[in-house]
């Protein structure tokens, strides 16, 4: 058990850079996802930590101790790969005894170790096979059995769950966030997916390009996003942008179309600029008695049973998803009134992108 | 696969017997000049029949080789076996090592060295050979099995294709390896030995054949008997001069000199086949 230090840490391929300065602190016993588009250098951030890759500068410790220069199988890390990097001529067993039989443990602790993993994992059947005969999610099984046999101080996942289909997804997920919950190891797990990012984190770091956006709770980054980018980021389908402007005394926002939305906040500083105005689709509901906030032009409508995604716009170019509970009938071409909570609205600044 | 059916089938299995027949019936010919006399050997036209005297003939050119060459056939083949298992373990644990080295490591010069390596390719032992025979005589190593072996054992083709095999190998699987605290020699014995080894089998079978027919090379550097490798052998019987070539025993000594080459065929057969039908990567 061990808690992760990241120092200004900084990575430079050449003269490109492309991880600017990584400050974070992870606790003892906490799962923190690190999550961003490709390319972001979250792939990178995750392997300097399991020492991989060289740090440019800044310092990554873990437990304690700066291991800008230990070797990978000193640093007591244990990494999942997202092609699972199963040694191929060996069986299940042997894979998972590996790094075990390097370190010169005796016969009958590995066998031990390997067994109780396998157990926990509900492998034992497998033990004999080799990876060619497995499936992806069992494949993904023995690659977190081979992590957990070496009892690290730290897990890192780099994306493990990217080669499995959507459902075996969830199931692994969910077995992932259990796991963790038995096992209560310092975990690091990168993902491009925001729904497996939301729901295994304890903690978020949001990257891109090479910087942190913002690092907090799933719920913290959802509710309250520091930039334009994690709000846009996180959440399926995603916040609704319009260009607006904040009304002379500051309570309002206008929107394309003639609407006007009422901000729960005073913006006095904010007071006649233009800003990005951010609306999650489920905070757009229809109107039904009430006075409506604006009236979407609908253009197509999604029904997914437990609720609905109608696709409309208000005004000329205000593009607009409302997220509405059930299955409502709506058709295409109608006007659709909805209300939106007034402090369910998000500003943006349109230069930097930063929350106002 | 599309099954034909009548004429196809027959034409089919006609070309085939045909091509079979093309290649077995030299082959049979000398087996059966094998088991005959001289006399009848010489008979025309040569009887197509096996004769009489298989064993007499095999045990003349095993033990004792024909008059004017005395040089027992065992002897020669155990040379050559030497030769040619030298020869195909030497070039494969050296490639596989400078593989190794070309592919994981980084030092400098890399690239240079590799090249270096790739553009030996150009230069097979018949263009060298007046510059190796002056470094291998200056090293004594005339009439010696380091003289025989060592000049061909440098191979570029093997190593490339190791490097080529190499590079197919997932660099994850060269991380996983480094967090299991496998050092780079573990690994090369761990992991890329056994997964090369179809590789291996494949190339051993074409480099045995290399060296068990190796001609120009012996001829050059041994002079003594002794060292005399089948091929030469052979050769020898055939220079008899103004006697009677022993055509029975020559025979016999072509078909004991096919005997090695055809068994490393069979046995590593099953292991490159094996490797072909089941890729695990």
């Amino acid at each position: 058990m061990a808690e992760v230090s990241l120092r200004g840490v900084k990575k430079q391929f050449g003269a490109t850079q492309v991880i600017h300065g990584v400050d974070c602190e992870i606790e003892d016993g906490e799962f923190v996802v690190i999550v961003g588009p490709s390319g972001c250098g979250k792939s990178t951030l995750l392997r300097m930590i399991a020492g991989l890759e060289e740090v440019s500068s800044g310092d990554i410790a873990i437990a304690g101790k700066v291991v800008n220069t230990v070797e990978p199988k000193d640093r007591n890390i244990a990494m999942v790969f997202q092609n699972y990097a199963l040694y191929p001529h060996m069986s299940v067993y042997e894979n998972m005894a590996y790094g075990l039989k390097i370190r010169g443990l005796p016969k009958t602790e590995i066998r031990e170790r390997v067994d109780r993993a396998a157990g926990i994992l509900q492998i034992e059947a497998l033990l004999e096979r080799r990876p060619r005969q497995l499936s992806g999610g069992q494949r993904q099984r023995v690659a977190m059995g081979r992590a957990i046999v070496r009892d690290p101080a730290v897990f890192l996942f780099d994306e493990p769950l990217s080669n499995l289909d959507a459902k075996l997804r969830v199931q692994m997920r969910v077995e992932i966030r259990k796991l963790h919950q038995t096992l209560r190891t310092t975990s690091v797990y990168v993902t491009h997916d925001q729904v497996e990012a939301m729901t295994l984190a304890d903690r978020l770091i949001v990257m891109n390009a090479g910087r942190v956006e913002q690092i907090g709770t799933p719920i913290t980054l959802y509710e309250d996003p520091a930039t334009l980018f994690v709000a846009g980021f996180l959440g399926s389908p995603a916040m609704n942008f319009l260009s607006g402007s904040v009304s002379a005394d500051g309570r309002s926002v206008a929107l394309p179309g003639g609407v006007t939305a009422p901000l729960a906040a005073t913006h006095g500083a904010a007071a006649g600029r233009p800003v990005t105005v951010g609306i999650r689709p489920e905070h757009l509901d229809l109107a039904g008695d009430a006075p409506p906030t604006a009236t979407i032009k609908v253009d197509l409508v999604e029904l997914l049973g437990a609720d609905t995604i109608v696709h409309g716009r208000i005004g000329d170019g205000g593009l607009l998803l409302a997220r509405i509970d059930g299955a409502v009938p709506i058709r295409t071409g109608e006007s659709l009134p909805v209300v939106l909570a007034p402090n369910a609205v998000h500003l943006f600044d349109p230069g930097t992108g930063a929350r106002i | 696969m599309i099954e034909k059916k009548g004429m196809g089938t027959w034409l089919t299995h006609a070309v085939l017997i045909l091509g079979v027949l093309t290649v077995a019936f030299p082959i049979y010919v000398t087996f059966v000049a094998s088991s005959l006399t001289l006399r009848e050997v010489l008979d025309a036209p040569m009887t197509l029949i096996p004769g009489s005297h298989l064993v007499e003939n095999y045990r003349t050119a095993l033990f004792s080789g024909t008059r004017m060459n005395a040089t027992p056939v065992a002897g020669m083949l155990l040379n050559s076996l030497i030769m040619a298992l030298v020869i195909a373990s030497g070039k494969i644990v050296i490639s596989l090592l400078s593989a190794f080295a070309v592919v994981y490591f980084r030092f400098p010069l890399r690239m240079v060295f590799f090249w270096m390596i790739f553009i030996t390719l150009m230069l097979p032992v018949e263009v060298r050979i007046l510059p190796t025979f002056k470094v291998v005589s200056d090293l004594e190593m005339l009439n010696s099995f380091p003289g025989l072996t060592i000049p061909l054992i440098a191979s570029a083709t093997a190593t490339f294709l190791f490097r080529q095999f190499f590079m197919t190998i997932p660099d994850e699987l060269v991380e996983a390896s480094k967090i299991d605290g496998a050092g780079p020699m573990r690994f090369f014995r761990d992991v890329l030995l056994p997964l090369s080894r179809t590789n291996i089998a494949a190339l051993f079978v074409i480099l045995f054949i290399y060296g068990w027919n190796q001609y120009l090379w012996p001829l050059l550097i041994t002079t003594d008997h002794r060292m005399d490798t089948i091929v030469i052998g052979i050769r020898r019987m055939l220079a008899a001069g103004d006697d009677q070539i022993e055509w029975p025993v020559v025979m016999a000594t072509t078909m004991l000199a096919m005997i090695p080459p055809v068994l490393v065929v069979v046995v590593m057969q099953r292991w490159f086949v094996k490797g072909l039908v089941d890729s695990e990567k």
